[in-house]
């Protein structure tokens, strides 16, 4: 169905505030006789705090309070919950905060922060996972039986594993003994940061009768929500949440915050509003990052290309505290099997405490991680076997309607057409023609393709809703609490209402705000599941509204109601269209010309249930995770300098099967910024530590992210196999995006010179050291090469 | 040395702002260690919300208009004064003359820094990946250092101590930085190495005295691989011995690459920056003798 609005590249409904510098971010936000909170942190990795001596700082004038671990003995979390407000006893690593001085102004509260003097007593330290997972390590946290997690994470105490989970199909043993050949490889991957422009923010202000408003730069309003009731033990209608404006999120904000920390402090300080704001520096040492990361793999193929066995371990480095990142160590393992199938696989991850930053959710969690390892594996197996390695896809792809996932889950016939996404992919990166030499002879061109999977990593129940408001002139408020941090969710559906009511685009609003309180809840905004989730939500508020209109109509128009049709914002009869009421008439109720009336103000809801969605069993991991699959791809051709180790991306395709484009315009710009955030991780991005669990580079001076000059043009390719469960047919793909990149890339490099590069991020120096171990000749090649070219060009002049 | 500051604010201190070169001398000799000039204010502002510096007295330059010009006087060559800022000497056309300055102070970040930040400033900053320094020992500059006591001239490589460690006493004050007329068929060149920031991981400064098809003189300067800027003299000799220096380009950075000093920091390995070292050379010595 091509809709007047549904299908069109409409730009998104906050891009005008945002683009005159005039949105109201929550940073931006200040409250009457608000106070400033700043974080005192640890310099030790781990240790038991002996003496915290405040008296200094609080002789600062404009000091109100300060507050330790000791005065606010919470633990919070939304998965493990594992996490303290401030340290209560130790410290867990460098940045773990320790006190908070809350002042007048930031001013004060900045020098008396500075002022406060702690004194540890260390403890052995460990920064390395696999090192920790060894019996006789440092324990990290000694009681992990006694914090409040979602049963369905698998702490085993007295080590540091905050999570173990395994997916078990098949006979893998015996499927590797079996296998014409096999790969055995490890990969690894650094810390990287979210790197969003806005760092976390909150103001709290707990009122005198009990109510806590929260403002917080946040994904979505209700987790902020649960995660406080649920730790405070206090009622959820006493909780309001309100979220702006976001300056980008990226999963960085969508688990656990500052929110908890803040409504105690403004507590403890007499119940004034507080601002607590992170700088970019304690965004990336006391905010939490994305998991460091190792995978162990064994994989078996028949001489034919089929994939018949895997076998991988992997290990998440979690840093001090694991909350959501056990989350990621179930998404990494249910998703290791990618878009193909693979009778036979084990997968065990493990996620594991160290004395390092803490790590949570970030765009594509699991999946990228674990797509980094299988799209080469893909690849180095295809060599071995001196077969095309798009040709080893093909033969491997899922057959919708017939196979069956690692979770053994059956594919659903209309889940989408990976074989299109593939050969889309081909055609436009030229699969099979050589790239066009570079004028210097130092550079090589390759190609690469990675193709992938994802649905949202969520609880089997995981609600959304929606509600459509009427005002009095027949224009719309869209209420849904579905965040909108750069994606355009929210205009998209803003199209959809206008589109079903007919009515124009503007008439439909959806507020700037978030909240708990007048908005319908929505689980969390993650996963990529907005669209899917809430635009579902929305159908059915849409349905429900004009089943109240057409009521009224019905009696207005002494026509039954199925004889009724809304078009352009009005109600018909059909076949008779001069016999109408327009929806103003109706939507605060309807009335008759001596003044009796009917009906009455219009408000339409709706609901989205997660449907056969299971929990999975926890020795196989065996049932249905996720709401959908989408299945996409990325291809790249690529520049390398032989010199340098410089890798630069000269052109990429991104091709995904999203069921139906609602807004070719935002779509593409989730294509093209899902393909920057990839290139970036997969280029530049890595957060260092120095032996002692310092961070090296909290800052974007030495924490590289790529500039705009490295970005090359991208090619979109949109895939339509409609979904029938989903709104007008959509699947989600915003974190997608950037799954495939980083593999892509490796898969270029291996194809044309058959250097491994098995560790993101491949910086140059990284690049340069695998050149230099595994094909020095190239190197040297390379510098002949420069001087004949030298020399060429003096003979000339 | 570690960048990013989890402080939004600055540490308390008493602003000046003086008028004449006197003035500002003066007080510099009253507040001694405790005061800190200020240029453009780049780094120093980003040094002391990180805490690594805390001068009760900053003492802003700008005001003072002797310091702000930049002369060049033929044959007698560049003087660039004290406030005069990155784009003002960028836009100044003879500039082009030293082909190694003018490389470097184009590349240095991006068009608002350099509306703002000094040439001197970048130099007295001193911090080793800061791209002015090599290129000024390449073409031989001085720098004027004045104090109520006197004036004297000290050679830019001998004036960089260390990381962040100039040869300035309390009281004084850099002026100006002198840059000599460049000698006939000479031929200067700038290059860094930088990715994801504009932070060189290598950089070298290249100034070549050609004389028919051989190397009358030559000065390779490193920055970025050390604490210091690393002048390479062995490599040099052997470029000015061989009679075909074509042929050794190679040679002679590799020569570079093992006899500077070299280190490994947050940015590149002590190893990786070597390799650079090696292919940089061929870089620049291709721009300079080509
Ligand atoms: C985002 C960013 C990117 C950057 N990229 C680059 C780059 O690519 N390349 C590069 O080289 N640099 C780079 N820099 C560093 C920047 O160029 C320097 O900080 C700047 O040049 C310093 O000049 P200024 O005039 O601001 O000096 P100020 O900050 O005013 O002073 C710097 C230091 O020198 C001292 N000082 C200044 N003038 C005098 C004087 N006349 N006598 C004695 N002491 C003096 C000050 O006391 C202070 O200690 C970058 C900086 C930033 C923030």
């Amino acid at each position: 169905m091509a809709g007047k609005f549904v299908g069109k590249p409409i730009p998104p409904q906050d891009a005008f505030l945002k683009a005159t510098g005039t949105a109201p971010y929550n940073y931006d936000i200040e409250l009457p006789g608000m106070l400033y909170a700043k974080l005192v942190t640890s310099t030790v990795p781990h240790g038991r705090i002996k003496r915290i001596n405040v008296e200094e700082a609080l002789k600062v004038p404009g000091v109100v309070k300060v507050v330790t671990g000791k005065d606010i003995p919470y633990m919070v979390g939304m998965y493990a919950g594992d996490r303290d407000l401030l340290a209560i006893e130790k410290v867990r690593w460098v940045g773990h905060p320790v006190a908070a001085v809350i002042a007048e102004s930031l001013e004060a509260a900045e020098r008396a922060a500075e002022l406060v003097d702690v004194e540890y007593e260390e403890l052995p330290a460990v920064f390395d996972p696999l090192e920790a997972m060894k019996p006789g390590a440092p324990l990290i946290h000694e009681h992990m039986e006694k914090y409040r997690r979602l049963p369905v994470f698998k702490p085993v105490p007295g080590t540091n594993i905050a999570n173990k989970f395994r997916v078990v199909r098949g006979d893998v043993e015996t499927a590797l003994k079996e296998a014409d050949i096999v790969i055995e490889e490890e990969f690894h991957i650094k810390h990287v940061s979210h790197a969003f422009m806005e760092t976390q923010n909150v103001i709290a202000h707990w009122h005198l009768d009990g109510t806590i408003e929260i403002w917080t730069s946040w994904q979505n309003p209700n987790p902020v929500r649960q995660i406080m009731a649920e730790s405070f033990g206090i009622p959820y209608n006493k909780i309001i949440v309100k979220i702006p404006f976001v300056g980008g999120g990226f999963g960085g904000k969508a688990g656990l915050g500052w929110e908890a920390l803040v409504a105690v402090l403004s507590r403890e300080a007499g119940h004034r509003p507080v601002k607590l704001v992170l700088s970019r520096k304690e965004q990336f040492t006391s905010g939490a990052c994305r998991e460091g990361f190792h995978a162990f793999v064994k994989a078996g193929f028949k001489k034919d290309g089929r994939f018949i066995a895997y076998d991988v371990k992997y290990v998440l480095d979690a840093g001090g505290y694991a909350d959501y990142t056990v989350n990621v160590g179930r998404a990494v393992a249910y998703s290791a099997d990618g878009s193909y199938e693979i009778p036979n696989i084990r997968c065990e991850a493990y996620t594991v405490y160290t004395n390092k930053v803490p790590t949570t959710a970030l765009r594509g969690f699991g999946y990228s991680e674990s797509h980094w390892v299988l799209e080469q594996v893909i690849e180095r197996a295809a060599k071995k076997l001196g077969m095309d390695s798009a040709e080893v896809r093909r033969i491997n792809l899922i057959k919708p309607g017939v196979s069956i996932t690692a979770t053994g889950e059956r594919l659903r016939e209309d889940v989408g057409n990976p074989r299109k996404v593939l050969e889309s992919i081909l055609q436009e990166i030229g699969w099979g023609k050589p790239s066009e030499k570079p004028k210097e002879p130092w550079k090589i061109r390759a190609k690469g393709v990675a193709l992938l999977v994802k649905g949202p990593a969520q609880p089997p129940k995981a609600p959304s809703s929606a509600a459509i408001k009427f005002n009095e002139d027949g224009t719309i408020n869209l209420l849904v609490s579905t965040g909108n941090f750069g994606q355009g969710t929210v205009t998209a559906l803003a199209q959809i209402v206008a589109e079903e009511f007919g009515v124009p685009l503007e008439s439909v609003r959806v507020d700037w705000i978030r909240d708990t309180h007048s908005a319908p809840y929505s689980w969390q905004t993650v996963g990529s599941r907005g669209l899917f989730t809430d635009g579902i939500a929305v159908l059915n508020a849409v349905k429900d509204a004009k089943r109240q209109i057409f009521k009224v109509a019905s009696e207005a128009l002494r026509c039954p109601e199925e004889y009724l049709e809304l078009v352009n914002g009005e109600v018909r009869v059909k076949g008779k269209p001069w016999m109408k009421i327009p929806l103003k008439d109706i939507v605060m109720g309807y009335s008759y010309p001596d003044g009796t009336s009917i009906g009455g103000p219009i408000i339409g809801r709706g609901v989205y249930m997660s449907v056969h969605t299971t929990n999975l069993d926890p020795e196989t991991g065996q049932g249905h995770p996720t709401i959908f699959h989408t299945y996409g791809g990325t291809g790249v051709e690529i520049e390398l300098d032989l010199l340098t180790g410089e890798i630069k991306v000269l052109k990429a395709v991104q091709a995904f099967d999203i069921g139906r484009v609602i807004n070719p315009l935002l779509l593409k710009q989730q294509f093209h910024g899902g393909f920057i955030m990839g290139m970036s991780i997969a280029l530049f991005e890595e957060i260092k530590f120095d032996e002692r669990g310092w961070v090296l580079n909290p800052n974007f001076t030495s924490y590289y992210v790529a500039r705009i000059k490295d970005v090359p043009p991208v090619v979109e390719k949109f895939v339509e196999t409609p979904q029938a469960d989903g709104p007008y047919g959509a699947r989600g793909v915003g974190e997608l995006t950037m799954i495939g990149v980083a593999p892509a890339i490796a898969n270029a490099i291996f194809n044309a010179i058959g250097v491994k590069l098995n560790n993101l991020p491949m910086t140059p120096e990284e690049v340069w050291k695998a050149i230099k171990a595994q094909r020095p000749d190239l190197i040297e090649k390379a510098v002949k090469e420069y001087q004949k070219k030298m020399k060429e060009v003096k003979a000339v002049a | 040395m570690s960048f990013g500051s989890p402080w939004f604010t600055l540490p308390e201190f008493t602003y000046h702002k003086p008028k004449t070169l006197k003035e500002a001398l003066e007080l510099l000799d009253k507040y001694g260690e405790e005061a800190k000039v200020m240029a453009g204010g780049v780094g120093l502002l980003a040094f002391m919300k990180e805490r690594l510096m805390a001068p009760s007295h900053v003492i802003d330059l700008k005001g003072v208009p002797e310091l702000g010009q930049a002369i060049y006087k033929e044959g007698e060559g560049l003087t660039i004064g004290a406030t005069v800022t990155l784009n003002e000497l960028a836009r100044y056309g003879p500039l082009k003359k030293f082909g190694a300055l003018h490389d470097a102070v184009r590349d240095i970040a991006d068009p608002i820094i350099r509306n703002r930040a000094t040439l001197v400033g970048n130099l007295c900053e001193a911090i080793p990946w800061v791209d002015t320094p090599p290129a000024l020992i390449a073409l031989g500059a001085e720098v004027e250092i004045r104090s109520l006591k006197g004036e004297r001239r000290v050679p830019v490589k001998d004036f960089i101590k260390g990381p962040v460690e100039i040869d300035l006493e309390p009281g004084e004050l850099v002026t100006a930085v002198h840059v000599p007329e460049p000698r006939r068929n000479s031929r200067s060149r700038f290059i860094k190495y930088n990715t994801g920031s504009e932070f060189a991981l290598v950089s070298v400064a290249a100034n070549v005295v050609m004389d028919g098809g051989r190397v009358r003189d030559v000065s390779l300067v490193y920055g970025a691989v050390s604490s210091t800027p690393q002048v390479a003299v062995k490599a040099a000799d052997a470029l000015k011995s061989a009679e075909k220096p074509w042929e050794v380009l190679d040679e002679v950075g590799r020569i570079a690459s093992e006899e500077v000093e070299a280190v490994s920091d947050v940015l590149a390995s002590e190893e990786y920056r070597r390799h650079l070292i090696r292919v940089l050379t061929l870089r620049v010595l291709r721009e300079v003798m080509g």
